[in-house]
């Protein structure tokens, strides 16, 4: 599960991070940054599956946790998309291209990529920087298309420039085959001819009539959610009343870390920690969870 | 192998032992203002510090394996690069004498958190550096309530067989003598270093096994009997495993129904979140990785401390916090140690060493929340 960083001197636990370098930054939002980092050598630090995070660290400032938004596919470094929120988040945004960096991980469980959501049909459903985690998986079914059934992504933000990767939404997510996209923003805007309202509604809206047809063999289905904890709860709340189950929903959740490791006790809902046994978790396995999320 | 010396041999076996690696035990310090103020310090000589009698140490032996402070790295800016550099691994041996058997538990359970799924390797290497030497309690405080969870002060490996304390030489104070009993093969090492100052005990029968305690015929010549007839003196004594407020908390279908009680509404309003609790518990564990600059802005120190979950900023995120009030805060320390834990790892986050017992300035404990939550079942 856990694949810590291995410095020189051998030691094996998680804590001592590389040494890491943003090689290029695209600005996606007001307040989102997508970072390419690669290690000291223009590689990639180490390997990850769709859903894992890494811990990105400026020393002397601060470490934070962060999910890998490139798939596994890429070769030439990992992508971060950063809101600019807090002191870490802000230094970030303020870095030029070539800055130095230190990494560590990954952590954290993936998406069942290689079983439950193989040969699926797929709806992913994010709001604001929940996408960013999504994305590594959307770019992953993309790279193995013949694994996967249908992908159907309903993202919303709260306004169009707001959305993350939109650009490349439009020209390259728009071009898979068997893919659907379902882009909303919170109000109306001129010039926006996407659907309008928050993201739970939207599901309704999107999926209404196809699920409530009795040919639609919603078994056949899983989805992803991902983003602020209010749009998660009524996300699912909204696809069990188009009568999916919660096993087949999967979101990821965030919290503070610090170890990364399983230790410091920071990131825990209940017994699980969020860094190990998450940050992937099926809806009924919240339901086993005290509500402190 | 039983073994023993005299007491006024004591200074001579210390020395001895300090000989070979460093020995810490308990030892007065400070001025003296009323307040024992004993605590775990290097042997240096001077046999009138030592204090043998004290149960409580003010903290507890955990810092020997997880520090209050520690450099984990430091990077370097060199050549627009970080140069990282783990802080080397501190491997001499050193002896813990006179831990008492709450605490050796506690280093158990840390064992639990420090060398599982991810092996901690700085936890490691003074864990295995170490040999601990545990002393049995003779008469309990007020303040103790280890039987709660299977540990008895006086007998070395448990009250319910299962147990152990983890030591790696068992002791006993009694009748002008010192018993010295080796437990691992550590503990056989250290002793064979140090045999010339033993005698072989002629009490052989006494063995830390549960099954041989109990025969009769062989409890009779067991001389640590009447030290365990002690534990009757803990004040939450009681041979009725019903009457245990923390047995309830084991059940890992609880959690949820913990959680939730009302009781939390109340047993926080007394809390000042000052954090005391979190630093003397001895299986306390949640730290802070720090990143601090050096000064200059080319280098950092990269430091682990302790922390405790009752301050706000412990899960303050830059968008929100997942347990924003004092409520939510007090719940997660003791829905850690009495119900998350246990679920994670089997064994309650606590020992029963009544530290927080002792020491919290408002005199709230997990013994009153255990018995509230109880009631409130």
């Amino acid at each position: 599960m856990i694949n810590p960083s291995n410095p020189p001197g051998g030691l094996t636990h998680g804590f001592i991070p590389k040494s890491a370098r943003i090689t290029h930054i695209r600005t996606e939002t007001p307040d989102v940054k997508t970072f390419r980092v690669t290690d000291a050598n223009g590689g990639k630090p180490f390997t990850h599956l769709p859903g894992q995070c890494a811990m990105l660290g400026v020393p002397g400032v601060g470490e934070a946790m962060f999910s890998i938004a490139s798939p596994p596919t890429d070769t030439d470094g990992f992508d971060f998309s950063i809101k600019s929120v807090g002191k870490l988040t802000n230094h970030l945004h303020g870095l030029p291209p070539d800055s130095p960096l230190t990494i560590r991980g990954p952590f954290g469980k993936p998406f069942p990529v290689n079983d439950a959501l193989k040969g699926k049909n797929l709806i992913f459903i994010a709001g604001g920087i929940g996408i960013a985690p999504l994305r590594s998986v959307i770019k992953y079914v993309f790279g193995n298309r013949a694994s996967y059934g249908t992908a159907d992504i309903i993202y919303g933000a709260r306004s169009a420039a707001d959305l993350v990767y939109l650009n490349e939404i439009q020209n390259e997510w728009a071009r898979e085959k068997n893919t659907r996209l379902h882009l909303t923003i919170d109000r109306p805007e001129e010039g926006w001819n996407g659907h309008v309202g928050f993201v739970p509604a939207q599901i309704t809206v999107v999926f209404g009539d196809i699920f409530q047809a009795k040919t639609t063999d919603k078994n056949n289905f899983v989805v992803l959610v991902c983003g602020p904890p209010v749009m998660i709860k009524y996300s699912i709340e909204a696809l069990l009343a188009l009568g999916f189950t919660k096993p087949q929903i999967y979101t990821t959740l965030e919290m503070k870390m610090k170890c990364g490791v399983g230790q410091c006790g920071r990131c825990n809902i209940g017994h699980k920690y969020v860094c190990t046994d998450g940050p992937v978790f099926r809806a009924d396995e919240l339901d086993e969870l005290p509500e402190e999320y | 192998m039983l073994y023993k010396i005299t007491n006024d041999r004591l200074p001579e076996l210390f020395a001895r032992v300090a000989e070979e690696m460093p020995l810490y035990l308990p030892m007065h310090g400070g001025a003296n203002d009323g307040i024992a103020k004993v605590n775990f310090a290097r042997w240096a000589g001077d046999f009138e510090q030592v204090d043998l009698q004290t149960l409580k140490t003010v903290l507890s032996p955990k810092g020997f394996f997880f520090p209050a402070s520690e450099e984990l790295y430091k990077a370097v800016l060199k050549d627009n690069t970080y140069e990282i550099t783990p802080q080397p691994l501190n491997d001499k041996p050193f002896v813990l004498f006179g831990v008492r058997v709450c605490d050796a538990v506690a280093i158990k359970i840390l064992d639990g958190v420090f060398l599982g799924e991810t092996m901690d390797e700085f936890y490691k290497t003074r864990r295995d550096a170490s040999h601990i030497i545990t002393l049995a309690c003779g008469q309990p405080l007020m303040t103790c309530f280890c039987d709660k969870f299977g540990i008895s002060p006086n007998e070395p490996d448990g009250d319910d067989g299962n147990v152990g304390n983890g030591g790696d030489v068992n002791a006993w104070l009694k009748d002008n003598y010192l018993y010295w009993q080796p437990q691992t093969e550590k503990g056989k090492i250290l002793t064979n270093k140090i045999k010339c100052l033993l005698i072989t005990s002629e009490e052989v029968n006494l063995s830390p096994s549960r099954g041989q305690v109990g025969s009769t015929s062989k409890k009779e010549t067991n001389p640590f009997a009447a030290l365990r007839e002690n534990d009757a003196l803990l004040p939450l004594f009681n041979s009725n495993k019903e009457a245990n407020p923390f047995a309830v908390l084991r059940e890992n279908d609880a959690t949820l129904s913990l959680f939730n009680s009302s009781a939390w509404d109340e047993l926080h309003r007394t809390c000042i979140a000052c954090g005391t609790c979190t630093f003397l518990c001895p299986t306390c564990h949640c730290y802070d990785i720090a990143n601090n600059e050096n000064g200059d802005g080319n280098a950092a120190r990269c430091q682990r401390h302790w922390d405790a979950c009752l301050y706000p900023g412990f899960t303050q995120m830059a968008h929100g916090n997942p347990r924003p009030t004092k409520k939510e805060r007090f719940r997660q320390r003791y829905m850690h140690k009495l119900a998350y834990h246990p679920q994670k790892y089997g064994v309650v986050a606590c020992v029963g060493c009544g530290r927080c017992v002792a020491r919290c300035p408002v005199n709230m404990n997990i013994l009153k929340v255990a018995r509230a939550l109880e009631a409130a079942e």
